[in-house]
């Protein structure tokens, strides 16, 4: 039988500490979204490239999800493929390697994602560096013959003087996944960042920062954002939350240097691996940012 | 910039007691239960016996020393048990009160000591959650002559709508209380702060302003956004940056202004306020004026009862308030609000790895780190704790509420800060607990 209103008044309550409610907002469910904003992009890919983006993804996801599966069974941690993280990485991973990466090799990469860059330092939230980076660069060191030189070759437009206007929205030809929609990312990444999942200040300043070092040292902007993913890195990659600072000056910092180093590494490697090794460099450098970033009152 | 404000704007709820947005008394309750320690600093000393026959308003305990305030009976009737810890009261029903609490002639002249006193024998304490004895507080200031009083109508609190009914009803009252706090204090300006989703609020207090002609007084409209209501936010938000240090500023709640108010026009002590109950589990959430000392059970039964059961009862405001353990704890003086929350406010999944998100960093309204910070005390690392400044931590519970990990933040920089730096000392509601853990 239902209590009355003043029968319910005798109840007693566990005492707790404040703040007493909480927004209810999860770790999981914000890599979820992010997540989503990925999908304009994977949708795109699913269109041009039915193929292989299926290929990958099943590969990718399935081997991802088992390996954080059995590297937490075996070592009696919680199991945690649920909370999206893991599924996050994959997705990343297979976005920046090259669309034609036989799968064997996706299988190896995807097992050094998870094992080697997430599960070793802690799990979601410790690492250091990129596990989706840390894995395209292990792939493209093992198997420099098959991985690098698609990364390489790849520079849109050295023919064509005018460059037509629906590459923006999609290069078929592109080599990686990510690659071949800037405006799908763009689209996702800009609903994510105006609803803060994703901070606005790394990608708005490291983009600012590109556009007008590029200005300076006359590169073609455009040829210049269509032969990498730079909406990618800018969106997805460089704010990921565990290895991007965290202090609101940090991030703005680490969106600057982040574009030094890229335009630095450019003028000998080409594609991906430049932006890949710059944002491992602003990873690296990111307790250092946030320790000098910190908001000091006197 | 607008765009990177600190603070979140936190769903409010205020409309859910506001329906009935009047000024009413509660009936008086058969008891009440006066904890002798309602404020800050030293409880105050029994006067009583048990047996005896007590007017309201009559002094029951009297101040320990200056830093510490008088309680007063607040029904009529007799004095039924007296430990260290409280005096409980039995009403006769008929409150009689005490014969000295009258009108006073001319009590718009009266002179600053004499208003002094007044707030003294009263027995005020902050009416906004602290509890600080407001004579002690005016005492720090006169020394240093203060430049500005700034009245905090903010109530950045979700819920809660004691100060914004007080406001609403009694907006003559609060001016004339602001001018004798600053007649006390020295201050030349006075400033109303109020949070821009109580525009009412605002307008009839400009009105009341024309209408009295009160020159120097003057109403702000700050951000809704918590926590506003916190000293170093409002001076933040009402003084510019140029001269924020040199001005002496004096911040005081409304529900302090009117209880002022009252004390110096009828020498009435504090014997009753303004409380909100609220939730999405009371039948009737409404704004009721009650005597100190009801009881939450009677206080909720006045409202009718609990529609469904609620999960948490809290004192205050769910982001700073204290949770009570059964209904029988009594309101003291610093308690404007009870709110019962329903399930879905509450999450109760277990505490996950931080994901360095940075959303308590985003919140944090002193510009703190706190995910660097919980990380520091966990490994007692205490160069760490210096150099990112824990002691500014206002203890608003911003963190705590927004991180996706459910990581319990604001416990760990309590205790570390009881740790690194003894008691608490810049904080918004550091001794509220040690207030209300007096329940019999
Ligand atoms: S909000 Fe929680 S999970 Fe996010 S950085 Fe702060 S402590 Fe870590
Ligand atoms: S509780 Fe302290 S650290 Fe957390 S948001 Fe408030 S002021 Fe910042």
């Amino acid at each position: 039988m239902p209590l009355s209103p003043k029968e319910r008044l005798k109840k007693t309550f566990p005492k707790t500490t404040s703040p007493h409610w909480h927004s209810r907002f999860s770790s999981s469910y914000w890599a979820w979204q992010i997540t989503l904003g990925l999908l304009p992009l994977i949708l795109l890919n699913v269109i041009i490239d039915f193929q292989d983006t299926l290929r990958l993804l099943i590969f990718a996801v399935l081997s991802g999800l088992m390996c954080d599966y059995l590297f937490a069974f075996f070592h009696r941690e919680e199991i945690t493929i649920d909370d999206g993280s893991s599924f996050l990485l994959c997705l990343l991973f297979i976005l920046v390697i090259p669309r034609y990466t036989p799968w064997w090799a996706v299988m190896l990469g995807v097992f050094f994602v998870i094992a080697a860059g997430k599960a070793c330092f802690g799990g979601w939230g410790q690492y250091i560096f990129h596990p989706s980076l840390a894995g395209l660069i292990f792939l493209a060191t093992c198997f420099a013959g098959e991985i690098t030189p698609y990364l390489r070759a790849y520079e849109y437009g050295t023919q064509q003087a005018v460059i037509p206007f629906y590459a923006w929205f999609f290069q078929v030809d592109a080599p990686t996944l990510g690659n071949m929609s800037p405006i799908a990312v763009l689209i996702g990444g800009m609903v994510l960042a105006w609803h803060r999942r994703i901070d606005p200040r790394t990608p708005a300043t490291f983009l600012a920062a590109l556009l007008i070092l590029a200005l300076l040292i006359g590169i073609r902007i455009d040829r210049l954002f269509l032969s990498h993913p730079i909406a990618l890195f800018a969106f997805f990659i460089l704010p990921d939350s565990s290895t991007s600072p965290i202090t609101s000056r940090g991030r703005i910092w680490a969106g600057i240097a982040c574009a030094l180093f890229f335009l630095f590494f450019k003028s000998w490697l080409t594609g991906i691996e430049a932006l890949a090794y710059s944002v491992l460099i602003i990873n690296g450098l990111t307790p250092l940012l946030d320790r000098y970033a910190r908001f000091v009152r006197s | 910039m607008k765009i990177f404000r600190r603070g979140i704007k936190l769903p409010d709820y205020k409309a859910l007691s506001l329906l009935t947005p009047h000024f009413k008394k509660a009936p008086l309750p058969a008891f009440v239960t006066l904890p002798l320690k309602q404020h800050q600093g030293l409880p105050a000393i029994p006067l009583v016996r048990s047996g005896e026959a007590v007017k309201t308003g009559a002094k029951i305990a009297a101040a320990q020393g200056d830093f510490s305030a008088h309680i007063h009976a607040s029904v009529s009737g007799t004095v039924r048990e007296v430990t260290p810890d409280y005096i409980r009261l039995e009403s006769d029903g008929k409150d009689e009160w005490e014969a000295e609490i009258v009108e006073q002639p001319d009590w718009k002249n009266t002179e600053r000591d004499k208003i002094r006193q007044c707030i003294f024998n009263a027995g005020l304490v902050g009416l906004g959650g602290k509890g600080f004895p407001t004579h002690l507080k005016l005492d720090q200031t006169t020394k240093g002559a203060c430049d500005l009083l700034i009245l905090n109508g903010c109530e950045s609190e979700p819920f809660l709508t004691a100060d914004f009914i007080l406001m609403f009803n009694k907006a003559v009252e609060i001016l004339h209380g602001a001018r004798f706090l600053m007649c006390v204090s020295g201050a030349k300006k006075c400033l109303i702060a109020i949070e821009d989703n109580k525009l009412e609020c605002i307008e009839i207090i400009l009105s009341k302003i024309r209408l009295l002609g009160f020159k120097d007084i003057e109403v702000k409209q700050v951000p809704a956004r918590y926590p506003q209501g916190s000293d170093s936010e409002l001076k933040r938000t009402c003084i510019p940056s140029k001269n924020r240090d040199d001005v002496k500023v004096l911040i005081h709640n409304v529900a302090t202004a009117y209880a002022v108010y009252e004390a110096v026009k009828y020498h009435k002590p504090l014997i009753e306020r303004v409380v909100t109950i609220t939730g999405h589990c009371i039948v009737e959430p409404q704004n009721l004026m009650f005597r100190i000392g009801t009881s939450a059970y009677d206080a909720i039964k006045t409202c009718k009862g609990f529609l469904r059961d609620p999960v948490r009862v809290i004192f205050g405001g769910p982001m700073t308030g204290v949770s009570l353990s059964h209904l029988n704890t009594p309101l003291t003086k610093p308690v404007n609000g009870i709110v019962a929350l329903a399930q879905e406010f509450i999450d109760e999944g277990k505490e996950k790895p931080c994901i360095r998100c940075g959303l308590c960093v985003e919140t944090c309204p002193e510009h703190l780190v706190p995910e660097t910070l919980i990380k520091g005390i966990r490994l007692k690392d205490r160069a760490v704790v210096r150099a990112f400044q824990l002691q500014n931590c206002i203890e608003c519970g911003n963190c705590a509420f927004v991180c996706p990990s459910n990581i319990p933040l604001l416990d760990i920089l309590k205790e570390g800060k009881q740790t690194y730096f003894g008691a608490p000392y810049e904080s918004m509601h550091s001794e509220k607990d040690l207030i209300y853990a007096v329940v019999p």
